[in-house]
């Protein structure tokens, strides 16, 4: 395969205050995965420059000015995109700032359009600090609604917890536990079951079985424990196994995760934000990958956060971002192997 | 002899029996100090003296392992009956119980929802429903009602019988000051209110009246680390408010070991936390672990409780 068909892959360096310039770093030096796409690493020069000094590891990527280098078509080795996001003077190590956030919306907005204009493939973005991104004029819930309304997305979105090669998705996420009942319906529950479906057949799985979990206790049992399984979500599994999705359930959800370790389902489509994020973080999620779903193009990122705690020791981890590069890469492969395909000859 | 620990066979048909007699095989000295009810045929061939037997049935009754009938669900609820009753003559101190077939018992006319429900109405008393024995305790606030409902049971009585509960579990497990963490309802615990009023509202005003006698209560905490940090020893015990919020983190742990503990009650009940597993049945698979911490965690409570009165 010619390095020209490889996915374009923008990675970010997340909060200048946190870890992820260090992951960014270490990721690069990660020459098995840097061959499998052509990668351009935007962020400040000096956020760079310090990481690399903090992990005694040195690149001499090429600068470059845009994304419409033509350099990009060909190189073999990463790039380097410079922004000019946020002086050093305004940025304290594991502190959260409006600053920092600033600088994280700047870059991550200015990859969001060059994806727009059709220069990229996915973005594998550096831990984010929520805090700092809101007080820096986020402006939205999550980054996921910036990436969805910058996107112009219309249709079902929403964020999937990858865990090896456990998937899930929420049906909802962060509102109250007494609005659950009645914000899920069927249609929700057939979009997100259909989303997860085809973010899998995007992640490589060639036949992906999605598990649904119930929303009351055994399910329901049979109508006595709560109605929502039997008016609800089983209709919607019935409709998506009916246009040919490997969908089943309702499953009790003190069990579900079980099964998914047992390899008996891949994705698992839970209800409510706490039915999933219990048992991820037991089974320890902040190894994990999030992946934005939804939206026309691939955004990953570790599911771990900025850890304020360990920030210019050179001890953070590069597994998850590791695994949330892979996971953009092997999707974004599959979107533009798709692409063309589609094409007419 | 009194102060035996009663041992109810479960549904027949189910992995009940079979467990129980690996675990008295696998535990000879310990099989003196249990009394074993069920079906006189299965009784006979297990190793123990006659007065350890209690025959319930009809004489010929065998189970076939994975066919349940009606008849075996009526032998598994006339030896909870059974064991129910000779706990309040003080033939018994407790009782631990073989798993049941809930749809089996209902089509018989059995009018509970579980077996926990049935020893309170037996013994009287309010049930709390609580699980141990392995890396996790957990205390359930409510348990068999819909998700929708979840937020009427939100109230200082039930908190203050799972508190108590929690309590009692973890002394009975060495624990002289127990930490005991307390679950929030909503996602993040409600974040300040943004994600839901009920903690800032309900749940911490009543955990602060209830924390001068239980100086271990934590506030509301976010559910989706809390057995995580209770796994890294930062809380002995920790109080879950509805069904799955507790017993998705327990069987993910747990799932061998765990132990289904009725609290709250006049005398002890355990059982182990597996189902009747038909499809198993017979086939000498099933793993007594979960059964032998039941009969290890009803000592211990049993002790636990007489220590108390004395």
């Amino acid at each position: 395969m010619s390095n020209t068909s490889l996915p374009i892959i923008a990675l970010t360096l997340g909060d200048p205050a946190g870890i992820g310039p260090e992951l960014a770093v270490k990721l690069v030096a990660r020459k098995d995965l840097m061959g499998q796409a052509r990668v351009v690493v935007v962020g400040d020069e000096w956020v760079w420059e310090d990481a690399q000094r903090l992990t005694g590891l040195r690149f001499n990527l090429s600068r470059i000015d845009s994304f419409a280098d033509p350099r990009i078509v060909s190189s073999e080795s990463p790039l380097f995109l410079p922004t000019q996001s946020v002086q050093k003077s305004e940025i304290v190590p594991s502190i959260a700032s409006a600053a920092g956030g600033k600088s994280v919306l700047q870059v991550l907005r200015f990859c969001i359009a060059a994806a727009i204009r059709g220069e990229l493939d996915a973005i594998c973005f550096a831990p984010l600090n929520k805090l700092a991104m809101k007080m820096g004029g986020l402006g939205y819930d999550d980054e996921l609604h910036m990436f969805a309304h910058e996107l112009g997305v219309k249709g079902y979105f929403c964020e999937f917890n990858v865990l090896g090669q456990i998937w899930t998705s929420r049906i909802t996420s962060h509102i109250p536990l007494r609005d659950v009942a009645t914000t899920i319906d069927k249609n929700r529950v057939k979009d997100a079951t259909r989303l997860i479906y085809q973010a899998l057949l995007q992640a490589g799985f060639a036949k992906p079985r999605i598990a649904v979990a119930a929303l009351n206790p055994h399910a329901g049992e049979g109508g006595t424990c709560g109605r929502e399984e039997i008016d609800v979500i089983a209709p919607a599994i019935r409709e998506c196994q009916a246009e040919g999705i490997i969908a089943e359930g309702p499953y009790s959800a003190d069990t579900i995760f079980l099964k998914a370790r047992a390899h008996l389902c891949d994705a698992i489509v839970t209800m409510y934000h706490d039915q999933g994020q219990i048992a991820l973080k037991l089974m320890g999620f902040e190894k994990g990958v999030t992946v934005q779903g939804g939206l026309p193009i691939i955004i990953t990122t570790p599911a771990h956060g900025t850890a304020f705690d360990i920030v210019g020791q050179n001890r953070a981890n590069p597994g998850a971002i590791a695994e949330a590069f892979g996971l953009a890469v092997r999707m974004a492969a599959h979107v533009r192997r798709s692409k063309i395909a589609a094409k007419p000859a | 002899m009194a102060n035996r620990l009663a041992i109810t066979c479960g549904d027949p048909a189910g992995v009940g029996p079979e467990v129980i007699a690996s675990w008295l095989a696998a535990h000879p000295g310990d099989a003196g100090e249990v009394v074993v009810l069920g079906p006189g045929r299965w009784l006979a061939a297990l190793p123990l003296s006659d007065d350890q037997r209690i025959a319930i049935g009809l004489e010929e009754f065998a189970a076939e392992p994975g066919r349940p009938t009606g008849e075996g669900a009526l032998v598994a609820w006339a030896a909870m009956t059974r064991a129910a009753d000779g706990c309040k003559t003080g033939e018994f101190a407790g009782v631990v119980t073989g798993p049941v077939s809930k749809g089996w018992l209902s089509r018989i006319g059995y009018p509970h929802p579980g077996q926990t429900e049935f020893f309170a109405a037996q013994w009287g008393g309010e049930p709390t429903m609580a699980f141990g024995g392995g890396r996790l305790r957990v205390v359930l606030l409510s348990w068999h009602i819909p998700l929708r409902e979840i937020f009427v049971q939100l109230t200082e009585a039930n908190m203050a019988r799972a508190v108590r509960a929690a309590d009692e579990l973890a002394r009975a497990d060495g624990i002289d000051r127990p930490r005991i963490g307390v679950c929030g309802l909503n996602p993040h615990a409600g974040e300040g209110g943004i994600l839901g009023v009920e903690e800032q509202r309900i749940i911490d005003p009543i955990l602060q009246k209830l924390r001068p006698a239980h100086p271990g209560l934590s506030r509301s905490e976010p559910a989706d680390t809390l057995f995580a940090r209770q796994l890294r020893g930062e809380f002995d015990v920790v109080i879950a408010l509805y069904h799955d919020q507790g017993l998705a983190p327990l069987k993910a742990v747990d799932f061998d070991e765990a132990v289904n503990i009725t609290l709250g009650l006049p005398f002890v009940r355990t059982s182990p936390d597996h189902g009747t597993a038909f499809g198993i049945a017979g086939q000498g698979v099933a793993s007594a672990r979960s059964f032998g911490n039941a009969v290890a965690m009803a000592r211990r409570l049993i002790a636990h409780r007489a220590g108390c009165r004395s």
